[in-house]
């Protein structure tokens, strides 16, 4: 009801009003101003009534000083004219009276419908006229006199003439009808007037009634006017105060709000903000292609532009689509000033507006999300960052608990060495280099466990390690200080590792391993405390499932398929055991990247799918312990030794070609050397095999390698008998 | 369109598990299953059959794909309501369907509600 009236209010309000005033004005004013008129009319009658009323007295009298004049001869002409004035005046009352009178018009009031209306002014009128017509004929004869009524002679003196003598006559006849017609004509001109006053009376009142309504009516107009104009102006008001509230909004929201027309072009009102997110003023008028085009790629547009055609159309359902909104979060690139790219994240939300059911337009929220995209990316780094983590930890709890023992505790003692080298002053050249070589080597050892335990995070650490360690050894010269950036990263991995041994200490079953006495005093290596002598059999399980492991994992790497067969590793004596897993390692690395061959080739060649590695552990007696290693793989490519030690400036072209088997072998155990053109984690840097020359040299021991080309490659390690060494350990640790 | 008259729904979708979910977890009283294809050229002839009202329609199909799939159907019946479900990796594929006369998009994967929810917003008028 108020919305009604508020539309009446706004939009039909002027016209109603208008129309209401016309037909106002014409049912009042038409009929006052006939009535006016008849009241007009009625006042003139009565006038004239009342003027004439004594008419009948004054042809009596006339009549009467006529035949006065003609007793005494006197001069008739004034009584005479008298009569014929009266005469004229009766004749023009009686016109106007006559409703069939052709005639004055104005004055026909019998014509008029009141008067019609009353019978008794009909009569009267009626009365007088026949009175008038009776009395006339008795005085149109005197009137009609001409010329003087009397003669004067000698004989006679003055006497009346013939004519006058018929002027008395008829004059004495007139008098007669005068004396009898002129009371009843007097009577009727009475009634006539009373009549006319009465009417008269009856359209005043009328009259008065009508102004009346025109007073209410008008007071009833202008109330509603009044009222109109105030709601009006209040309606303004609020029009206006709307008008300031949208600005405002418009002025503040940092949303780019804009509208899009049926033609697709942006609407005058729009938020402010546009000109800050699009770089662009203005915007109004402008169709979405032209705001669009320089900021993102044609694709991209010309997929938003159909998105907006499919959003016009009422076939699709606005909130099905808008999981496909293109521009949902959209990358947009700005120039700078300086000729350079600046990049935002934009995000667009379409909703269509309907006017009277029909849609009329696209309202287009524009923000800016940068921020939020680039937190997102944040958040999901953090988030792989902190599931490596997890890893991590699966990792350690899969370990064999007594297995990363064991590593943490080789592990540490290998870092305290380097630690200890790289403390110890050394000032030439070549003790540098050998410094380098040494650390090298024991950091490898740590990279080859730690890749066998799949303990990937410090696998991971100690390859970037060994990068710095190869970039140092590239370097024309070195000096004391460039090894200053290995101790920061001999820190990280220090505290890497003791953050490992914290876990072990926290999950892993054995409460003896959470002691921290050891002699070093690094209480986090729990593994390093003085070891209880290890049974013979748990230890040779878990360097056998440290190098099942790493088969099973380096095979998967590299897409082949491979299993280890082991003997003997029961009766590896406790001083060579660490020795016997760094060889093993090293060799099962070699085998599986350099020996096995992919399960397709194997097939092809005619072998099982599936290559077998054999470690077979001896102990020979006084002849020391044999160590072999064997693959049943590809065997080692002549050529490509010879390849490689020509590439790598070992060898002349010529001393390659010229060079067996036996004496390009040993090559192999160069440091430095390898067949394989880039380095990864397991292979390539041609450290692997000097490693285990380093170990064999340093426990005495002798080192052999045979290959049958596409058959097998044997590792052969003869280690001296335990009774022949004086101190093992030493070289161990 | 008779208020509560039963609509016949048609399942298009290369996945047999796609097909049976959607199948199994529609729960709008109006909807009758009637059939589902494989790819759009079944889809074409199961709608020559069934005459559905409502089709849930696959994108990428071999044989014949949804885009074009959607095209003729919406030809032959102009006041079908398709619902494409599909994954997300192509917006402008997605909007090309649309623009075709498919009528809303839902995207896989979906839960049970998204889907009803997705059905239910489709056969609202206007």
């Amino acid at each position: 009801m108020k919305k009604l009236l508020g539309r009446l209010v706004a939009f039909r309000g002027p016209v109603l009003i208008g129309f209401a005033l016309i037909v106002f004005a014409l049912a009042v004013l038409l009929p006052g101003f006939q009535l006016a008129g008849r009241l007009d009319d009625t006042t003139a009658a009565l006038r004239l009534v009342s003027e004439q009323r004594r008419q009948a007295d004054v042809v009596a009298a006339a009549l009467g000083a006529l035949r006065d004049r003609l007793d005494s001869f006197g001069y008739v002409d004034e009584p005479l004219n008298e009569v014929r004035n009266s005469m004229a005046e009766l004749d023009a009352l009686e016109r106007t009276l006559d409703s069939d009178a052709e005639g004055t018009g104005r004055f026909a009031v019998s014509a008029s419908r009141p008067i019609r209306s009353s019978p008794q002014l009909t009569e009267d009128v009626v009365a007088f006229r026949t009175t008038w017509q009776h009395l006339r004929l008795g005085l149109v004869p005197v009137a009609a006199f001409q010329g003087v009524p009397y003669s004067d002679s000698e004989t006679a003196g003055v006497h009346l003439n013939e004519g006058g003598r018929l002027l008395v006559q008829e004059s004495r006849k007139a008098i007669v009808v005068a004396r009898t017609d002129g009371t009843r004509l007097n009577a009727a001109l009475g009634q006539i007037a009373a009549a006319l006053e009465a009417q008269s009376t009856r359209l005043s009142s009328y009259l008065r009634l009508l102004m009346l309504v025109a007073l209410a009516g008008t007071l009833a107009f202008g109330t509603s006017l009044t009222y109109y104009a105030i709601a009006r102006r209040r309606h303004a008001a609020q029009l206006a105060d709307a008008r300031r509230q949208t600005e405002g909004i418009l002025q503040t929201v940092k949303e780019g709000l804009f509208l899009l027309d049926t033609k697709g072009k942006i609407g005058a009102a729009h938020s402010a903000s546009m000109k800050r997110l699009f770089k662009r003023d203005p915007v109004a008028g402008l169709s979405l292609e032209e705001l669009l085009a320089p900021l993102v790629p044609t694709r991209t547009l010309n997929t938003a532009l159909r998105f907006v055609e499919v959003l016009w159309s009422e076939r699709t359902k606005e909130n099905l689509v808008r999981s496909i909104n293109p521009l949902q979060e959209v990358e947009v690139s700005f120039e700078t000033g300086s000729g350079g790219q600046e990049s935002r994240w934009l995000e667009f939300d379409f909703h269509r507006v309907r006017s009277d059911g029909k849609l009329a337009n696209l309202l287009v929220a524009v923000n800016d999300v940068t921020h939020r995209v680039r937190l997102g990316r944040e958040l999901a780094e953090l988030r792989e960052k902190a599931q490596s983590q997890v890893d991590t930890l699966l990792g350690v709890l899969q370990v064999n608990p007594d297995q990363l023992r064991s590593f943490l505790a080789d592990s540490d003692t290998a870092m305290r060495m380097i630690n200890a080298m790289l403390r110890e002053p050394a000032k030439e050249e070549a003790a540098l280099r050998r410094k380098i070589e040494t650390i090298f080597r024991q950091m490898h050892g740590i990279k080859g466990e730690a890749s066998a335990l799949g303990l990937t995070t410090v696998q991971g650490r100690a390859h970037e390690f060994e990068e710095a360690l190869k970039g140092l050894r590239e370097q024309a010269s070195v000096s004391g200080g460039d090894f200053l950036t290995l101790a920061v990263r001999l820190d990280d991995l220090f505290s890497h590792l003791e953050s490992l041994g914290d876990l072990v200490a926290r999950f892993a079953p054995g409460g003896h391993t959470a002691t921290a006495t050891d002699e070093s005093g690094r209480g986090a290596f729990s593994a390093a405390a003085p070891r209880p002598i290890v049974d013979q059999a748990r230890a040779a399980n878990s360097m056998i499932d440290t190098l099942d492991q790493l088969v099973e994992r380096i095979a998967e790497d590299r897409g082949k398929s491979a299993r280890l067969v082991t003997h003997g590793l029961d009766v590896v004596p406790e001083p060579y055991r660490r020795a016997v897993k760094d060889i093993a390692v090293q060799a099962i690395r070699n085998c599986v990247v350099h020996g096995i061959e992919t399960p397709e080739l194997r097939q092809l060649g005619g072998k099982a799918a599936t290559g077998t590695l054999t470690i077979h552990f001896k102990d020979e007696g006084a002849a020391g312990y044999r160590l072999v290693i064997e693959d049943d793989g590809a065997g080692l490519s002549l050529r490509r030794i010879r390849e490689a030690a020509v590439e790598r400036g070992i060898l002349s072209a010529d001393d390659a070609a010229r060079l067996d088997s036996k004496q390009l072998l040993p090559l192999l155990f160069r440091a430095g050397f390898s067949t394989q053109a880039v380095a990864d984690a397991d292979a390539g840097r041609g450290v692997g095999m000097s490693l285990v020359a380093e170990i064999v040299k340093e426990l005495n021991g002798r080192l052999g390698i045979s290959s049958g080309e596409g058959r097998y490659t044997r590792l052969s390690v003869v280690l001296p008998s335990l009774h022949s060494v004086q101190s093992v350990q030493s070289a161990v640790a | 369109m008779k208020l509560f008259a039963p609509l016949k729904l048609m399942i298009v979708d290369d996945s047999n598990i796609i097909r049976r979910r959607i199948e199994r977890s529609q729960q709008i009283d109006r909807l009758q299953f009637v059939g589902s294809a494989a790819n759009g050229v079944e889809a074409l002839a199961l709608f020559e059959r069934t005459d559905p009202d409502v089709v849930t329609m696959d994108l990428t199909m071999p044989e014949m794909d949804g885009v074009e799939c959607v095209e003729r159907i919406v030809a032959r019946k102009p006041a079908i309501r398709i619902l494409v479900v599909s994954a997300l990796a192509d917006k402008a594929t997605a909007v090309e369907a649309i623009a075709r006369g498919a009528n809303g998009f839902l995207c896989k994967p979906f839960t049970d509600r998204q889907l009803n929810d997705a059905l239910a917003e489709l056969l609202q008028d206007g």
